[in-house]
């Protein structure tokens, strides 16, 4: 209770409200923007939370990342594209609502769906990360290593684009960590004779270039670009009470399966829409509505996109392992306020937690009258063309690395990591795997090298404990399942031809 | 029979030749271990990861002879060689011109590139997307950016 008192306090500094509802905003107009998602969103962001204190600082990033994942249910719901990935499963029963002149209880469905979703994980989120930390104080280097290349090896597996591929993201992730001093010998390594990288590779120009400017690059290559959408439907409609009152089963079945997804490395929000929405058709009574405009589908995938939040938070704070390229992101932010995410985060920091957890509350809140009274906002901008837009973004990127250190080599590391992100994802990378691993890197060394010093140079005692073995058999699975399947299906096809 | 120059067996081959470098660099490097045990020796982790990583590359890149994966991107490379010169040119001239001269430039060079031909609204956006930034940084965050050409301060 004090501790909740004392993140009250916290949250109620004028710079922090001001984060929040400036974050959600940020994070909608983000969100309703296709192509853009809460990745690019939140690294946007960084380097305007460098100058912030630290609550403002991840309230603004916290705001980005849930109201983004709502705004990308606008445009599924007024145009039929997904404002991000996060939303294709909005598209199939948001649009055919909005056809059939239902936008405003449309869009009124997603943003309550989100709401509850939001909420319901962040419950889920108070009670279970502080439990997992408590449980993860025992953790020794073994289990730690172990866990970080679980993450690692789930992101890799599970990424968009071939597994091998996935593998060499991460294993570059990793690398990129290793440049600058090393903590056991404070010898500078890779640094190529250039002095600014003894320190090594600056976390924000990095994660803006990769994800934000190589977007920029990929949104202006696309021969389907946008050039403007021209007049759009109106409109926001609370659901009423009767519909309400239909929808909260799926709502609470949807937000549960969302908050578990979140939890696991690598799986993100486009898959708990798409595994809620299936459940939702599953246990409906008139299935055959579905894809024709049928409110529970829509809430289905609303509800769960937006309770992934929650979930990935778990990991992120009770581990100090992201599950994401977005809690990655934020893990950055939060060492860059001097937070070290982990099991002692809710001994050492329990004000912040809260703070973190009543402003996750407020965040979700917001987002309803936000929804409805800055509708006008996103029809607005759906109507620019990319080549405003994306100026209007890479100006922000510019200003926003330049700013960091006043630094002109900032800038250069960016515009390399956006040519560089660019090139892989054209050659079908995913990009998360190599942030996860950036971040994760010095963690993964640290207790690999520590482990090596407790155990005396004894590899077989990292896998000695049930908890590391676990970890580690797991990582074997996830990295011998694709290829033991596909092995599988290819016999399979042989044996019917 | 499958190409053999795509996007993963030239990326692939991208990979290795990093890797390769960095192996170099890791072999002609000074930085030793102290007293000989692996975990004190600074180069043993990345010397780790540039063997994986050259073991994986070399892995993408059979796969990508062997497959002959062509590349299904959809992406017109012209428009976004186009995007990365003109973002550089801004990156790169925001110290030297200042933030509104070297935006003024950058957003009109960038639309009139892709197609936008409609003055007034440009010159809207721009003074909008200026403004809203100029008073982030410089009021809201206090962040120092310089706001025109060294010469004219």
């Amino acid at each position: 209770m004090e501790a909740l008192l004392a993140g009250a306090a916290l949250l109620a500094d004028p710079m922090a409200i001001a984060a929040l509802v400036g974050g959600v905003l940020l994070g909608v107009v983000i969100g309703v923007l296709p192509g853009l998602g809460p990745a690019v969103g939140v690294s946007l962001a960084l380097p305007l939370t460098i100058g912030m204190d630290q609550v403002p600082a991840i309230t603004l990033l916290l705001g980005i990342y849930a109201g983004s994942i709502y705004g990308g249910s606008v445009t599924a719901i007024l145009i039929n594209t997904p404002g991000t990935p996060s939303s294709a499963a909005s598209c199939l029963d948001g649009y055919p609502m909005a056809r059939k002149g239902r936008v405003g209880e449309a869009l009124g469905i997603a943003a309550l769906a989100s709401v509850a979703g939001g909420i319901l994980s962040l419950l889920i989120l108070a009670f279970a990360a502080p439990t997992i930390a408590q449980w993860a104080l025992n953790f020794g280097p073994a289990e730690m290593l172990a866990l970080v290349l679980f993450s690692l090896t789930c992101i890799a597996s599970v990424s968009a684009g071939n597994q091998l591929k996935g593998l060499l993201a991460a294993l570059f992730g990793l690398f990129l960590a290793v440049v600058g001093q090393d903590v056991f010998s404070g010898e500078v390594r890779f640094d190529f004779g250039v002095f600014e990288l003894a320190a090594g590779l600056s976390l924000v120009p990095l994660l803006v270039g990769l994800f934000a400017l190589s977007e920029v690059f990929w949104r202006m290559g696309d021969p389907a670009r946008s050039a403007g959408t021209g007049a759009l439907p109106s409109g926001f409609a609370f659901p009423r009470l009767g519909m309400v009152r239909r929808l909260a089963p799926t709502i609470l079945k949807s937000g549960v399966i969302g908050t578990l997804i979140g939890v696991l490395p690598g799986v993100g929000p486009t898959a708990a829409s798409f595994v809620s929405y299936a459940e939702a058709r599953r246990a409906s009574k008139t299935p055959e509505d579905f894809g024709k405009g049928a409110p529970e589908g829509l809430a289905a995938s609303e509800a769960a996109n937006n309770a992934v939040t929650g979930g990935a938070l778990v990991p992120t704070l009770a581990l100090g392992v992201p599950g994401d390229p977005i809690t990655a992101i934020m893990l950055g932010a939060l060492v860059i306020q001097d937070i070290v995410p982990g099991p002692r985060l809710f001994t050492q920091h329990a004000d912040l937690v809260a703070a973190l957890l009543l402003g996750l509350l407020i965040i979700n809140l917001l987002m309803l009258p936000i929804a409805k009274y800055f509708a006008f906002l996103w029809r607005r901008l759906l109507s620019l063309p990319d080549a405003l837009l994306m100026a209007g973004v890479v100006i922000l990127i510019g200003v926003g690395i330049f700013t960091l250190n006043n630094s002109v080599l900032d800038l250069v590391t960016a515009l390399v990591a956006g040519l560089v992100g660019y090139a892989l994802r054209r050659a079908g990378y995913p990009l998360a795997p190599i942030i996860i691993g950036f971040v994760l890197g010095k963690l993964l060394e640290q207790n690999l090298r520590m482990g090596l010093i407790v155990f005396q140079g004894d590899w077989t005692r990292f896998a000695a404990s049930p908890i590391a073995a676990g970890f580690l058999a797991l990582t074997l699975g996830f990295l011998l399942w694709p290829p033991a399947r596909r092995l599988w299906r290819k016999r399979s096809t042989k044996g019917t031809d | 029979m499958p190409r053999l120059l795509t996007a993963t067996s030239l990326s692939a081959a991208a990979f290795l030749i990093f890797w390769g470098a960095m192996w170099l660099w890791a072999a002609t490097s000074s930085l030793g271990g102290q007293g000989g045990q692996l975990a004190y020796d600074p180069l043993f982790y990345p010397r780790a990861l540039i063997f994986l990583g050259l073991v994986l590359a070399a892995a993408v890149l059979i796969y990508g002879l062997w497959t002959g994966a062509s590349d299904r991107s959809g992406q017109d490379t012209r428009s976004a060689l186009m995007a990365m010169g003109l973002s550089a040119g801004f990156l790169l001239t925001l110290k030297p011109l200042g933030f509104f001269l070297s935006s003024a430039i950058f957003m009109a060079a960038f639309a009139l590139t892709f197609g936008y031909r409609r003055p007034l609204i440009l010159a809207a956006t721009w003074v909008a997307t200026a403004g809203f930034v100029w008073l982030a940084f410089t009021e809201g965050l206090r962040a120092p950016l310089p706001g025109w050409p060294a010469f004219l301060d």
